[in-house]
């Protein structure tokens, strides 16, 4: 199931520094944790099986990559 | 298949135009499968990178042992040294699966998600961008 969160800016803001684990149904943030291990544990105890990850940077710089 | 541009917020400080918040980049969902189960991963289009690369603790999640990889210095704009740790894996996109080396850095954690490269992605995808409407085409 593909994630259909378009807008990432409020999680980003709420839960800097951490990794977020989404849930692709609901387009939220089901888990966060310090590590993607965690995140992925805590998503699979809350029933969701294919949690979406992403890291929340601590500041949300412009990137030229 | 069609997927869209996601929205990043970025600092209130940016001199280049005060008033935006937030940027699109394009961003998409690539799957992995692992025997701990599945799980997604956001990861970046970026056609300047040479190869894909992503954060060393999602090579973790993948059961690796990330620093046995083959070790690659590269470099962003900065010029800063930066280490990866080269792996087979395999991993989907848009449902096909793909197997190819991917880097892993744990020098990347200001970054929200992965590199999808030239080698590994653009080698095995056609990629097409239309910002104007927010899409991204990969076939």
């Amino acid at each position: 199931m593909q994630l259909q969160q378009l807008n990432l800016k409020s999680l980003f803001r709420k839960f800097s520094g951490t990794w977020l684990a989404l849930d692709p149904d609901s387009n939220k943030v089901i888990a966060t944790a310090s590590s993607p291990k965690v995140a992925i544990k805590k998503a699979q105890k809350l029933g969701v099986n294919h949690p979406v990850l992403t890291r929340a940077p601590k500041e949300n710089m412009v990137n030229i990559l | 298949m069609q997927f869209p541009f996601k929205e990043f917020p970025i600092q209130y400080t940016n001199p280049l135009n005060p008033r935006k918040t937030t940027l699109l980049r394009p961003v998409i969902q690539i799957d992995f499968e692992t025997k701990d189960g599945g799980f997604g991963y956001l990861a970046l289009i970026d056609s300047g990178a040479d190869y894909c690369l992503f954060h060393g603790s999602i090579g973790e999640q993948l059961g690796l042992d990330v620093k046995k990889g083959k070790a690659l210095a590269f470099y962003g704009t900065s010029g800063k040294q930066q280490i990866a740790y080269f792996h087979k894996i395999r991993f989907s996109v848009a449902g096909k699966e793909i197997e190819t080396l991917v880097g892993f850095s744990y020098q990347i954690n200001e970054l929200a998600f992965g590199i999808l490269g030239q080698e590994g992605f653009f080698s095995n995808f056609k990629v097409s961008f239309d910002l104007s409407k927010k899409l991204i085409e990969v076939d």
